[in-house]
């Protein structure tokens, strides 16, 4: 029976989760983000050569360079269904293993499933996740369950002896997935600094798997990105993110945290942190917040982005609150408040169904930000005028749907890794959307061969702009289609 | 009665067999990259073969020492190390074998000599006998190893002096001292930095190791001293050169599978880190690998040749790491396996790799073309300009160079340095037309390579490049996938 119980809230956990996407995925035909569809041009071309090589497209013709893993699973799964709907489906099914992960992590840490389940339920609808993998072909849909996968089965490891084979195939996995994946070297480093500097012994298997994996997934990373490593030296931790990208912090208040990641998860998590480490010396504790410390540190040194971090921050803390919870109930049992015991069950579930309620508010926020059938149609239109070899200026956010949806080229995107000279680019971009000079503005655009502007209503807000200043002088810069607010310059001179 | 005379025959016969095995595995792997690039004609390996090949050739021209060289550096006296391009000259008549065979026979040879007493020297020195066979194994498959087999270059003979020298004054014969002394003080005709290394290194082992050797270790080094007081009485001081050589040196460089043609491996590399961690039977042994990895660190930031000796320690340490994984007791022995089983696999993997990219070590094929081409085109004592780094070539074909890498004793090299900075990045017609009436350039010879280093970062419209383009005194001549060589014509033509 007890059996049947924890397999049900698996799969509890992960349909609720997976409902829950699907319900906003089948909403739209588009995806919510431009890199979605950075990675459908790259799954076609694979899908068609065999080989990602060069981009003609994007940055005007470009190298491209990206990890093939991921790809690979969805081509694999590609065989069953369209390519175009196995890369809206599959992501979603895959983040939705996420919080069963978190469940049998935290089962494996308070032996209590009841209190595995709230965490797994926070976890799976914390807002940041939600904002950045949500109808989105994402790679931390696979990526992140992987990473906590691979701390669960660390945790099994010295635990109980267990899923060593397991382990050790993931330490060759992981590191071809996404360089993100080496959160979880730097995260064994910091642990065994922690344990070190606590004077917990770090022996046996416990130091056989760390050194292990870091080994492991050193040598495989450095040969997998060896390319980039080559190009850039040392710097390729920034994959050629242009400068003002790399200032994490810019555009983000104190406050945020609490919006990325549920107040409920902050709190317990807190405690959870407090307790492991001050009160029980738990390994598991020490492990996340080993990588809790090395997100933060990371984000100092600006080596990871803002949201990625609070994604792991957050998962991080859902499994600290569970540690918290336990501590709790363990604690009630020894006073008076322990007959009041079935009230605050009830009460942790409603606060539970509470913090899960801001994630339905950034799920709609991020349909509402998706394409609309209208815009795929103007750029598809735009695709069709531009008969020669010139490019289309879009916003940098926009790039990938000129390169998808007009199947023209673009000044740049949000693909910077082997890009030619991206934050010149980035900087001419800002000037021919801000400037007032149409001097400036048309050696700009020459400069890249740009036979058309896209001014969309994204544009505008990001710019903070009503329309191109110089627009006045109609011989240069004509309409050429608009609809709802989104124009199309042609330029003429 | 048993027949033990039969059974040690039959033991002797196999340890033959193994022995010729043995043998013939090792010629097998110190060829590949020779095999590879003459089946590819991309004929010999390195800048340094292409230098002592012309020095060889003019000294067996000349028959002797000639005092002038009317090409390198526009043409400058004839101040080099000789005793390598002397050792080709004379083994060439003895065997009545081509210059070129000379060439790329003597390295092979003196590859296997170096393995073979690297050997014999480890076990001499008492270390462990599987200990020895794993050093002497990452030797033969380290990525610098092979280069230095297979490249005609001084490094490979001083080695075998050192190593001889080393080996014969660990025995206590008087005519092995002999023979040792002899060894080390031949060493400064081959290569002056390398002699002033050698004796440090000497100073060093007996300082630290060997004190019975002190007392003719410090005669050996004042005898080699002697020498350079002799070339300085002769030839005078030497223009010290204030600019960085290798400043496009990144960490890449220490590693071959990060795409360095002469790099140490990653495994060894990891391998010695845990040896060197793990070292606790010999402190001053330590402590003497320890400097020596410091100073040739050091040295390897401006020169080439110290890589090749920082490869023999790596070796000596990843053996030594080799044996300590071996006998750590570990609790899993999956991860045990498998952690064996990735550093056996990738070092083969790895050196397999390297020798199979050997066909595109420098020069690779379309230099050669280029230089071919240059050699036809051109004629013979006409300057051609180009990056320091493809000096040797430019003579190579008959030409002159303006500079060269080989600055020791060189006219002006810090003016000719400038002038050629002040050239490439020149801004205006005025400075291109001054650099180029000064040094009567006829040709312009460059690379992929090192016009991206150059010009990396920069934007190239701005500098020479562009006149090369618009200016017609300059025309492109000759082009292929790497090599651009431009004909200067004089204003008047």
């Amino acid at each position: 029976m007890k059996f049947k119980l924890n397999k049900l809230f698996i799969l509890l956990i992960f349909f609720l989760n997976l409902g829950f996407r699907l319900y906003f995925v089948s909403n739209t035909e588009f995806m919510s983000d431009d890199f979605s569809y950075f990675h459908l041009r790259n799954l076609i071309q694979l899908k068609t050569t065999g080989q990602l090589g060069y981009d003609s497209l994007s940055y005007g013709g470009r190298d491209i360079f990206y990890p093939l893993t991921y790809y690979y699973v969805i081509l694999l799964f590609s065989l069953l269904l369209p390519l175009e709907l196995i890369i809206k489906i599959l992501p979603e099914i895959l983040i939705s293993i996420l919080p069963v992960i978190i469940y049998l992590t935290v089962k494996l840490i308070v032996r209590n499933k009841y209190i595995a389940l709230f965490s797994g339920l926070v976890a799976g609808f914390l807002p940041v996740t939600i904002q950045k993998t949500l109808n989105q072909a994402s790679i931390y849909s696979l990526a992140l369950p992987l990473i906590f996968l691979m701390f669960y089965l660390f945790l099994e490891v010295i635990y109980k002896k267990k899923n060593i084979g397991l382990f050790i195939i993931l330490s060759f996995i992981l590191p071809i997935i996404h360089p993100s994946t080496f959160i979880f070297v730097l995260t064994l480093i910091f642990y065994s600094i922690l344990l070190f500097s606590e004077s917990v012994p770090i022996k046996g298997i416990k130091l056989e798997s760390i050194l292990f994996s870091i080994f492991i997934m050193l040598i495989i990373g450095f040969i997998t990105y060896n390319k980039a490593f080559l190009e850039y030296g040392i710097k390729f931790v920034y994959a050629n993110s242009p400068l003002n990208y790399l200032e994490t912090f810019r555009g983000h208040k104190l406050s945020d945290p609490l919006n990325y990641i549920g107040i409920i998860p902050l709190i317990f998590g807190s405690i959870g942190i407090y307790l492991g480490i001050f009160k029980y010396r738990k390994n598991s504790v020490f492990l996340f917040s080993s990588l809790i410390l090395s997100t933060i540190a990371l984000l100092l040194f600006s080596l990871i982005e803002y949201d990625l971090a609070m994604m792991f921050m957050g998962l991080s803390f859902s499994i600290m609150a569970g540690i918290a919870l336990k501590h709790f109930f363990s604690y009630l049992e020894i006073t008076k408040f322990q007959r009041y015991k079935n009230i605050i069950i009830i009460a942790i579930c409603v606060i539970t169904f509470i913090s899960i309620y801001p994630s339905f508010g950034v799920a709609f926020n991020v349909m509402d930000n998706t394409l609309t059938t209208e815009e795929v149609e103007i750029i598809q239109r735009m695709g069709g005028r531009v008969d020669d070899d010139s490019s289309i200026m879009a916003n940098i956010e926009e790039g990938h749907y000129i390169t998808y949806f007009a199947n023209r080229k673009n000044v740049a995107d949000t693909y910077y890794l082997f890009a030619p000279d991206v934050d010149q680019r980035l900087n001419d971009i800002d000037l021919v959307y801000t400037s007032w000079s149409r001097a400036i503005a048309l050696n700009t655009l020459h400069k890249y061969k740009v036979s058309y502007i896209y001014l969309s209503e994204r544009t505008k807000l990001k710019y903070n702009i009503e329309d191109l200043k110089y627009i006045e002088d109609e011989k240069c810069f004509k309409k050429v289609d608009e609809y709802k607010g989104n124009k199309f310059y042609q330029v003429g001179c | 009665m048993t027949n033990t005379k039969g059974i040690n025959f039959i033991k002797w016969d196999a340890n033959f067999i193994f022995l010729i095995l043995l043998i013939f595995g090792l010629i097998l792997i110190i060829i590949s990259p020779t095999i590879i690039r003459q089946l590819n004609g991309v004929g010999l390996l390195g800048q340094e073969s292409y230098l002592n090949y012309r020095l060889a050739n003019l000294i067996k021209e000349n028959r002797g020492i000639p005092n002038y060289d009317d090409l390198s550096f526009g043409g400058r006296y004839f101040i080099y190390a000789v005793g390598w391009p002397v050792f080709l000259v004379l083994f060439s008549t003895l065997t009545k074998l081509s210059l070129e065979n000379t060439s790329i026979i003597l390295p092979i040879f003196f590859g296997l000599m170096n393995i073979i007493m690297f050997y014999l020297i480890l076990k001499n020195l008492l270390l462990r006998r599987l200990q020895v066979y794993a050093s002497s194994f990452f030797l033969l498959l380290s990525p610098a190893f092979l280069y230095l087999g297979s490249a005609s270059s001084a490094t490979v003979f001083i080695i075998f002096l050192l190593f001889l020298g080393f080996y014969l004054q660990l025995t206590s014969k008087p005519i092995n001292l002999a023979i040792s002394f002899i060894c080390f003080i031949l060493i400064p005709l081959f290569s002056y930095s390398q002699g002033i290394l050698i004796s440090i290194l000497l100073l060093l082992y007996g300082l630290l190791i060997n004190r019975k050797r002190l007392k003719f270790l410090i005669i050996t080094i004042f005898v080699i001293s002697l020498i350079y007081i002799f070339y300085y009485i002769n030839y005078g001081g030497f223009e010290q050169i204030k600019f960085n050589v290798t400043e496009n040196f990144s960490v890449v460089n220490y590693f071959a599978e990060f795409g360095s043609d002469y790099g140490i491996g990653i495994f060894s590399a990891f391998l010695a880190v845990v040896g060197l961690i793990k070292m606790k039977t010999n402190k001053l042994f330590k402590v003497y690998l320890i400097l020596l990895s410091i100073i040739l660190l050091i040295l390897i930031k401006y020169l080439t040749w110290p890589i090749f000796y920082f490869n023999f320690v790596i070796c000596i340490l990843a053996g030594y790491g080799l044996v300590v994984l071996l006998r750590f007791k570990w609790e899993s022995k999956l991860i045990k396996k498998t952690t064996i089983a990735v550093i056996l696999f990738g070092t083969f993997a790895s050196t397999f790799l390297y020798i199979s990219r050997a066909e595109s070590f420098e020069p690779n094929i379309y230099l050669i073309e280029g230089m071919k081409y240059l050699a036809e085109e051109g004629e013979p004592y006409q300057t051609v300009f180009s990056h320091y780094d493809l000096g040797y070539y430019i003579n190579f074909v008959g030409m002159r160079n303006i500079f060269d890498r080989y600055f020791l004793y060189a006219p002006k090299p810090n003016k000719r340095y400038a002038d050629s900075r002040a050239f490439i990045y020149a801004e205006d017609l005025e400075t291109i037309n001054k650099f180029l009436k000064d040094y009567s350039v006829d040709y312009i010879f460059i690379d992929k390579k090192r016009y991206n280093e150059l010009y990396k970062d920069k934007m190239v419209n701005r500098y020479l490049p562009f006149y090369l383009d618009i200016d017609k005194r300059f025309r492109l001549v000759y082009k292929n996938e790497e090599v651009y060589l431009w004909r200067v014509y004089s204003i008047d033509d």
